[in-house]
């Protein structure tokens, strides 16, 4: 089991993933067989309408939520098997997350957000702070290290978002709607930031959107449809059509 | 870059690379504590009625045998004993019923509110173990400090009330008596732990705190066992299954009934051994006991069921 053997090509790897919800008697097909193969260094985007499953397949390859059948593999290893100790390891060093609404701790400020995975990570208190401080430099908002999430607008909150999802060095940055809450102007300097990183770093970013935005930036973009995978388009195929998807924006 | 997931570390290996040090647990719970610090009052409102009231009552029993006692003396009348200590106890009880209730509500509001910081907090890679630990924490400082101002008020009210009655000298005197001590006094544990030697009543005293604990535990286990019983059978009739898992639940079972048979053991043994007399530094350490420790386990199960959900219901969590 060493990592010189070979370096899995698919980081993340799902397999005819189905998550139903029952609601007052009828079962909601959330998901309904969804395969997904996610390369190493890539940037994945999962468009879809509203109630498309695209937040439910995010939820399921961030471990985040348990599928009602299916598999989710990491490094080929299958998240299933992971006991809780596991989970709490792969959410502190390997996964990133960023979400629609932030999700600061609000009696924290920017710099204790951004420090608090690595406090988990066991790394000590100044070395933490050093690293803070770059990564709150390196989104820009070196000035605002203590300011509280109610201090910060919108675009700021997500910047430390961001830095803070970077915290551990994680291998895949799992983003929510992160532009959702933000105007046009902020939401592009965010998929600038995040594009960014993931040419800097190497880092795999899978990110759940609505954002006709994030195309430009997008490997590969996965449209999924009534919790089925409709169409997996490559970069160099939207290029041919960006006439189009700017008529249908606005 | 970093590693693959299948070189993470064993379990052992994990438990130690993630870490929440106990200063900065304190730190959080301080910050938590003064940010949210309507609630905290109100929580800490509940918890200081209760043992104010219940530290009152106590007093008043013993202020009420003093002056009953007193008023033998002058009048050679003789006052009702075992009435006293039944309405003592029920009061007393109710109080901590009062306040558990309403430390119960506060908590769960608490927690409730903090759903959607928990599951970030998860996501970042904390235990389970981490959140119940802050939440706890919380419950503790908040009883404690409760408590305390609460014990102090209630005998330092009855104090003032019982002055004019009988006079400070007796009342002084009474502080540390309590109405139940005298129960203690009738029953023949007293001969049972007070033998002439002093080998004798440490070996009693040992015997009587195992004895009572073990006792403690097997009634509570017994208890589960009941409620566990009740519960599959309706969840039986009510054709589900039950959720119930008696297994699991023997171990935190048996930690909390050695717990509270173990004070209450200790309390009994150290009323003997005063002879009833309990200063005044006892009575207020009791209520403190009593009152973090009502808060604690009325924190406990809401910060372990908050902990245990999966982070996408906690994040979905409106507050």
């Amino acid at each position: 089991m060493s990592s010189q053997a070979s370096v899995y090509e698919y980081i993340v790897r799902t397999k005819d993933l189905r998550k139903t919800y029952v609601m007052g008697g009828t079962a909601v097909h959330a998901l309904d067989g969804v395969d997904v193969d996610i390369r190493r260094g890539e940037y994945i985007s999962i468009m879809g309408p509203s109630g498309s499953g695209k937040s439910t397949l995010f939820n399921m390859i961030g471990g985040l939520d348990k599928p009602t059948s299916g598999t989710v593999f990491i490094d080929e290893v299958d998240m299933a098997q992971l006991d809780a100790f596991e989970l709490a390891w792969l959410r502190c060093r390997k996964l990133g997350y960023i979400f629609q609404t932030f999700n600061l701790i609000p009696v924290m400020t920017a710099l204790e957000n951004v420090t608090l995975p690595m406090i988990f990570a066991g790394l000590a208190s100044d070395d933490a702070m050093d690293k803070g401080m770059e990564l709150l430099r390196i989104v820009g908002l070196g000035e605002r290290y203590d300011h509280k999430p109610t201090e910060l607008s919108g675009g700021q909150q997500q910047r430390v978002a961001i830095a803070r999802a970077f915290a551990n060095d994680p291998a895949i940055i799992l983003a929510d709607e992160p532009t959702g809450n933000l105007d046009l102007r902020t939401g592009k300097e965010i998929i600038t930031l995040l594009k960014g990183m993931n040419e800097e770093k190497k880092v795999t970013v899978i990110s759940a959107t609505h954002d006709l935005k994030m195309i430009d930036v997008s490997d590969r973009v996965l449209w999924i449809r009534d919790g089925k995978i409709d169409r997996v388009e490559e970069r160099a195929d939207i290029k041919l059509r960006v006439g189009e998807m700017e008529g249908e924006e606005s | 870059m970093t590693g693959m997931v299948q070189d993470r570390p064993d379990k052992a290996g994990i438990q130690r690379q993630i870490v929440l040090p106990w200063s900065r647990t304190l730190q959080m719970t301080r910050e938590n504590i003064f940010v949210r610090l309507g609630r905290s009052i109100i929580t800490a409102s509940g918890i200081f009625l209760g043992i104010a009231f219940m530290s009152a009552v106590l007093f008043g029993a013993a202020a009420t045998t003093v002056s009953a006692k007193l008023a033998t003396q002058r009048l050679g009348v003789m006052a009702a004993g075992t009435e006293e200590q039944a309405r003592t106890i029920w009061l007393v009880a109710m109080s901590l019923v009062v306040a558990t209730v309403g430390i119960v509500n506060s908590m769960l509001m608490s927690v409730t509110e903090r759903y959607k910081e928990i599951g970030t907090m998860k996501c970042l890679g904390a235990l389970d173990k981490f959140i119940v630990r802050l939440f706890i924490l919380e419950a503790m400082l908040l009883g404690v400090l409760a408590s305390f101002v609460g014990a102090l008020v209630g005998t330092g009210a009855m104090t003032v009330i019982y002055w004019s009655r009988i006079g400070l000298g007796p009342t002084l005197s009474s502080w540390g008596q309590t109405a139940l001590t005298s129960h203690v006094h009738s029953t023949s544990l007293l001969a049972l732990i007070l033998q002439p030697a002093w080998w004798q009543t440490c070996l009693m005293s040992v015997a009587f705190v195992l004895i009572w604990t073990l006792a403690q535990v097997a009634f509570l286990e017994v208890l589960m066992l009941l409620v566990s019983g009740v519960v599959a059978f309706v969840s039986v009739l009510r054709g589900r299954a039950s959720r119930i898992s008696v297994k699991g639940m023997i171990v935190p079972t048996a930690t909390i009934g050695g717990a509270v048979g173990l004070y209450n053991a200790l309390i009994m043994l150290f009323l003997v051994l005063h002879r009833g007399d309990v200063p005044l530094w006892a009575a207020i350490a009791q209520a403190i006991v009593m009152g973090s420790g009502l808060s604690v386990l009325a924190t406990l199960y809401p910060a372990w069921r908050a902990a245990k959900m999966p982070p996408a219901a906690a994040l979905r969590s409106e507050f």
